[in-house]
């Protein structure tokens, strides 16, 4: 049975996601480790501030800002963690998550995290997304660029009903 | 764009007056040290995997800018492969630099020529 995916207001403070099947919800599962620094990822994930031109600078950029941004990209996963503890099944509508407004934010971030690292994992761009489908991606790339498209999309919605970042 | 001039004076009176005689008018030696400091470019480049509403949205935020403006700026980002989006003093500069690099956009800092 195909169920449509929806995101609605159940009320002001409060953000639901329901029609997620089995797959879909072991893709929003992973978006707390898929944005967890993958060696391949850290690169892109903690730039240079000079691209290499200063390196005295960007030392200290490791040292002194690198943390706080670790602790940043840590936080929004922990939150996103928090709320999918909500997720819970609905006989005939398939699964539904709860999304506090006020944690939209850090979905947003969260969920442009592991859309970062799975396309360093995997080296995929944005071209991927536009090959829809496309077969040309064995698996485990195949299921990545889904993953990478799913997270887009719930990006874009959760951008369209946030007031800020 | 904005340019800081730094400026030190240094005044040497040598001939004091002394009493009982005219004041004269005090020869002054000026050693003027003036340095300019090249102002610096907060860079944002283009980036394959960022949605293009994302990162207007985070232009608005961190700069201020009207949507108008952002997306000029995301569009220049995504077209030509980057944009200045901040011209001045290094120590704000690299403050955009890291608000911009919490959001996960690719930002850099380069001195202006």
């Amino acid at each position: 049975m195909s169920r449509k995916l929806t995101l609605h207001a159940k009320d002001p403070s409060t953000l639901v996601l329901s029609g997620l099947d089995d797959f879909l919800c072991s893709l929003l599962r992973e978006v707390p480790e898929s944005g967890f620094a993958h060696p391949d990822a850290d690169a892109r994930l903690f730039p240079s501030p000079t691209a290499g031109r200063d390196p005295e600078a960007d030392q200290e950029w490791r040292e002194f800002v690198r943390p706080d941004l670790e602790e940043q990209f840590a936080w929004n996963r922990n939150r996103v963690a928090d709320d999918l503890l909500s997720l819970r099944f609905e006989a005939h509508r398939g699964a539904a998550l709860d999304i506090p407004m006020e944690n939209l934010p850090a979905w947003i971030h969260a969920l442009n995290q592991a859309r970062l690292c799975l396309s360093a994992q995997f080296k995929l761009g944005d071209e991927e997304g536009e090959e829809e489908g496309s077969d040309a991606h064995p698996a485990p790339e195949g299921v990545a660029v889904f993953q990478m498209q799913f997270y887009g999309l719930l990006q874009e919605w959760f951008l369209a009903a946030s007031d800020t970042l | 764009m904005r340019t800081i001039l730094e400026f030190s004076f240094e005044c040497i009176i040598t001939e004091p007056c002394s009493a009982g005689i005219a004041a004269p008018t005090p020869d002054l030696e000026i050693i003027e040290d003036l340095e300019l400091d090249a102002a610096w470019n907060v860079v944002v480049h283009n980036d394959p995997v960022n949605l293009m509403s994302y990162v207007t949205k985070v232009f608005i935020k961190v700069f201020e800018h009207s949507l108008a403006q952002a997306e000029r700026h995301m569009m220049e980002v995504h077209t030509l492969g980057r944009s200045i989006l901040w011209s001045g003093e290094r120590e704000r500069a690299e403050l955009y630099v890291q608000q911009l690099h919490s959001f996960l956009l690719l930002a850099t800092l380069e001195r202006s020529v």
